[in-house]
């Protein structure tokens, strides 16, 4: 295969207010004509500079190039013209950026934004600009093309927007094309589709991918070879199954294994302890030494080099050299372990449900005679002691769900019960404060969930102060919970903003904690956290409820996730729970068309896995419109399995069953 | 690979030193006592503070500090030039009482005595009523600074906080001020009621807290669907904790910056009422009205006008670095 691009030696640094950041430190890779490669990594791993200095779009007053060269076509992109770096971009190279909402320009039309670079870049004009900007929207899959070129952004959804984004990417038919996270921002069933599109753009037109992510499961499904970077460094680079089937490098190892299997069950996760290094004084020797359990004498004095472990594959960890003690990879290990283990099922109070909800809606009026059903009458109990997972995508009510029960938004009609009493009577103050203490929540985004200008002392303390808790008992409890949450009291004088994610998600736990609840409504606590954060803070979430006996709704849009956590899972569509069973029922028989294409988007950490799976494709429109949405009822097909169904489908289901056609 | 030789004991497993938490104790301080470590080690705002301070000490002990009166007329001594022992000795600092044709004011006049600021054409001592006049425009600044922080933060605050009809009320009324054009309103107060300090205060209160009240209610517009908002309404929290603990604090930054405009703009309306005779009617002395006075003799006689300038730029710039060191000290983001 040629190579196309190569990165030698490539240093990046900023300049900020407080020294050097060292965000890009010694990396070299090639990309070959035609392949995709898959950049992983925690955020601050230096993965979207690697690929901004591709294009040289790191900002230029406080980026520092320290060493290095990106050769392409015989040009150093780093050090040629102002000119020649202009001819690539666009047309040469392209970018796709993570967010299609701030992407597209909202006062111009999709047409004349996509045409923009073809006018730069080629020799098209006038009609012929028109017609190539048709053809591309349609080889993005964007129906009636002709027509919708003219319209504007916001005429069109976040998938949608993304299609135009990569339409623009591909006017000028680039060689290579870097997508920073071009799917993070969107749902999985329209990630899917982008992935899917993607691909089949590459094969077409001989494309070169550079796809940057945090996400492995999107890498197994992508990815011909994979480097994954650690702070600012590639620490291990290999062909796609090397590095999911045998990865060197304990950090790749840890990644893996902090992702819950769904095949497997196991009571905690595996968790990286520990967070990333600070780049301001990145560490002397193996910069993952700190975090890693196996770690050698010589990680912490000297930096490993890239052992060769194949012909493609390389790994920088000192495990590898000949003198180093042979281990089993922790995936492995893990694997062994859970093996042995078998849960036995939970069993709930089912007579008195902690948290019951009775055809509740919740309407928003959106000015006149129109009205958003963001919740449209959803029935559910949650049990004592119970894990409640409540998925789906965005837009389909499970936040407003959540809001609802806590009392953030009055709901429009319906019934919802928190031990036994109906949370819409008591109307005293102090009624209200005692629910205040029951039912706490856990917020999603870690940056606005905590005051900026509060110490972490006083925002657990607030919970304290606000129910009346003396002065005097404020501090030995700020300490107690810090501790509960894997903190120490030195953070107590600290301001969230010295904090990291996972830091300042475990003081919005601590903060709910602070007034003893018994329910926790979790809002997608982890989406905005990294792999490897993700699995301490679930671990965390099911230690707690363990100990202290408490109920969890768990609202989330990662299945595999919540399927882990879990023991029941209700999955919401338009307002609706659609599906409603056990979780490892609902994982091995979804009955219902939307669950089922819910679970076949996931992408999953398995490239093997990824390439035989079929994607089951969840049409809305011609969902909508074969039915019959008066007769729809909430049926249950097994035992404790609700599927909401007309009764034409449950004939149609109850006729495949019977002729033994598992659904 | 390597061929370096490495000894074996470094490929023995380290030891796993408790998890070190880079983090070090730091002592227990109020958010005060944080904003004020903040703000002294800004160079810029400790300036514009001491300035501020050395201006407001000048216009309570200015006027004292020689035995001329602000409004004792002399007209055998008009239009003097600055004179000041000591520093008469060093002739580009023009100081010595020598005016703009080269003449010797105070040897022609035969005046012995010094005069630091000269005087202007009735012969009042310019020094007394620079600062008399600096304690009148500070005062009028600062009583409208804090009635427009009050009124305003107050107004933008209930309306961005309850929202809906009682916000659409609250808008419209602002609407409705803004619609006057400010000066026609202050020309009408002023004629009804009686030229003054008061009146004059009161003019420029009744459409300078409008601005004050958008600023902090889109703040607050933002800001009241942050989560850590939501999270304090599920703890439980009061409508006035909300306000007080959470809203007001995230939006001091803009409040400090609209204030420390408003002090220099007061001390411009003033001048400016002044300036078109509505403001501060003689013999009482205000920055605006020294400079309405000697600009018309800014050709021959500059000293009055160029003293009573200075005052002013000293006083706008040294509050607008205050207001920035200020609101930085308040921004625990920006403190090391």
């Amino acid at each position: 295969m040629k190579k196309l691009l190569q990165v030698k030696n490539l240093s990046v640094s900023f300049n900020t207010y407080n020294g050097e950041v060292q965000a890009v430190r010694n990396i070299s890779f090639d990309l070959f004509e035609g392949e995709t490669l898959a950049i992983v990594g925690e955020s601050g791993s230096g993965k979207s500079v690697t690929s901004k200095s591709l294009l040289r779009l790191n900002p230029t007053e406080t980026t520092m190039l320290k060493s290095g060269h990106i050769l392409y076509n015989g040009h150093d992109i780093l050090t040629c013209s102002e000119q020649e770096i202009r001819a690539i971009r666009g047309a040469e190279i392209s970018m796709i950026f993570q967010d299609p909402m701030t992407a597209l320009n909202p006062t111009m039309t999709i047409g004349k934004q996509i045409a923009e670079s073809i006018k730069k870049h080629t020799t098209l004009r006038g009609q012929q600009i028109t017609n190539r900007v048709i053809e591309l929207l349609q080889l993005v899959g964007i129906k009636e093309a002709d027509k919708r070129y003219k319209q504007y952004p916001h005429q069109f959804s976040g998938g949608m927007r993304q299609r135009i984004v990569i339409a623009m990417a591909l006017a000028c038919e680039p060689r290579i094309i870097i997508a920073d996270e071009p799917t993070t921002a969107l749902d999985v069933s329209i990630q899917a589709q982008i992935l899917e599109l993607l691909k089949s753009i590459q094969q077409k037109m001989n494309l070169s991918i550079i796809f940057i992510t945090h996400d492995l499961g999107v890498v197994a499904k992508m990815a011909d070879r994979v480097a994954v970077m650690y702070a600012g460094k590639i620490i291990e680079i290999g062909l796609v199954d090397e590095i999911f089937y045998h990865c060197q490098h304990p950090y790749t190892q840890g990644l893996l294994a902090a992702m819950p299997n769904p095949d497997i069950d196991t009571d905690t996760l595996y968790a990286i302890p520990g967070t990333p290094p600070n780049l301001l004084h990145p560490p002397i020797g193996d910069a993952f030494a700190s975090r890693n359990q196996h770690a050698l004498k010589i990680d912490f004095k000297e930096e490993p080099p890239l052992f060769q472990v194949s012909d493609t594959h390389f790994a920088a960890t000192w495990l590898l050299h000949e003198l180093a003690p042979k281990i089993v990879p922790i995936h492995q290990q893990l694997a062994q372990v859970q093996q042995e283990k078998h849960k036995a099922p939970a069993v709930f109070d089912k007579e008195h449900p902690y948290l019951s909800l009775k055809e509740v809606k919740q309407h928003f009026s959106l000015g006149k005679n129109a009205v958003n059903k963001a919740v449209d009458g959803i029935t559910f109990d949650i049990y004592k002691g119970e894990i409640f997972g409540l998925v789906g995508e965005s837009g389909c009510g499970k936040s407003t769900t959540g809001r609802s029960i806590i009392g953030l938004n009055a709901i429009t009609s319906g019934e919802i019960r928190v031990d036994g009493r109906n949370i819409n009577d008591n109307q005293t103050k102090k009624d209200k404060l005692a629910f205040n203490r029951k039912v706490q929540m856990i917020f999603q985004d870690p940056y606005s969930s905590l005051n900026p200008r509060m110490k972490i002392a006083d925002i657990i303390a607030e919970g304290l102060a606000i129910h009346g808790i003396p002065k005097n008992e404020w501090k030995p409890k700020i300490y107690e919970l810090l501790n509960i949450v894997g903190l120490t009291k030195e953070y107590a004088n600290r301001y969230p903003h010295e904090l990291s994610g996972g830091q300042r998600q475990r003081i919005g736990i601590a903060r709910a904690l602070a007034v003893e609840p018994e329910l926790i409504i979790a809002d997608e606590p982890i989406s905005a956290l990294d792999v490897s954060i993700q699995a301490q803070i679930v671990n965390l979430l099911k230690k707690l409820q363990k100990e202290r006996g408490l109920t969890y709704l768990f609202i989330a849009h990662d299945l595999s996730m919540v399927k882990y956590i879990s023991d029941r899972i209700g999955v919401m569509y338009r307002g609706k729970i659609v599906e409603l069973a056990d979780s490892q029922e609902l994982y091995d028989h979804p009955v219902h068309p939307y669950t089922r294409a819910l679970l076949s988007a996931i992408p999953l950490p398995d490239p093997k896995l990824e390439r035989e799976r079929n994607r089951i494709i969840f049409n809305e429109a011609t969902y909508q419109a074969n039915r019959n949405n008066e007769s729809e009822s909430f049926i249950e097909i097994r035992p404790g399995h609700f599927v909401m169904l007309t009764e034409e489908e449950f004939d149609q289901y109850q006729l495949a069953q019977e002729g033994g056609i598992l659904l | 690979m390597t061929t370096k030789n490495y000894s074996k004991e470094l490929f023995e497993y380290a030891q796993q030193a408790d998890i070190t938490d880079d983090i070090t104790y730091r002592p227990e301080q109020s958010f005060w006592q944080d904003a004020w470590r903040g703000l002294r080690k800004n160079k810029a705002a400790i300036v514009g503070l001491c300035t501020i301070i050395i201006v407001i000490l000048l216009a309570i002990f200015g006027p004292f500090m020689n035995s001329h009166g602000y409004d004792e007329q002399n007209i055998a001594r008009t239009n003097l030039p600055p004179k000041i022992p000591v520093l008469e000795n060093i002739p580009f600092l023009g100081l010595n009482g020598v005016d703009s044709r080269g003449v010797d004011q105070y040897e022609a006049k035969g005046i012995t005595e010094y005069f630091w600021f000269g005087t202007d054409e009735l012969g009042r001592d310019l020094w007394t009523r620079v600062w008399q006049g600096t304690r009148i425009s500070l005062y009028i600044a600062f009583l409208a600074a804090t009635i427009d922080l009050i009124i305003g933060v107050a107004y933008g605050a209930v309306s961005a906080f309850y929202g809906g009809r009682t916000d659409n009320i609250m808008q419209r009324i602002i609407e409705v001020l803004v619609g006057i054009p400010g000066l026609i309103v202050n020309i009408l107060l002023i004629l009804i009621l009686k030229p003054g300090i008061i009146s004059i205060t009161i003019a420029m209160v009744i459409v300078g807290w409008i601005s004050m009240a958008r600023i902090v209610r889109a703040q607050i517009l933002k800001l009241k669907s942050y989560e850590y908002v939501l999270a304090s309404r599920t703890l439980g929290a009061s409508n006035q904790r909300l306000i007080w603990k959470h809203l007001i604090p995230n939006t001091l930054g803009p409040i400090i910056v609209a204030t420390t405009f408003t002090i220099p703009g007061a001390i411009f309306t003033e001048a400016l009422l002044s300036f078109i005779g509505l403001g501060l009617q003689p013999p009482t002395a205000s920055l605006g009205t020294i400079v309405n006075d000697s600009y018309k003799l800014l050709r021959i006689y500059p000293h009055g006008m160029i003293v009573s300038s200075i005052v002013i730029s000293l006083i706008m710039i040294s509050f607008n670095l205050l207001g920035d060191g200020l609101r930085d000290a308040f921004d625990p983001k920006t403190r090391k």
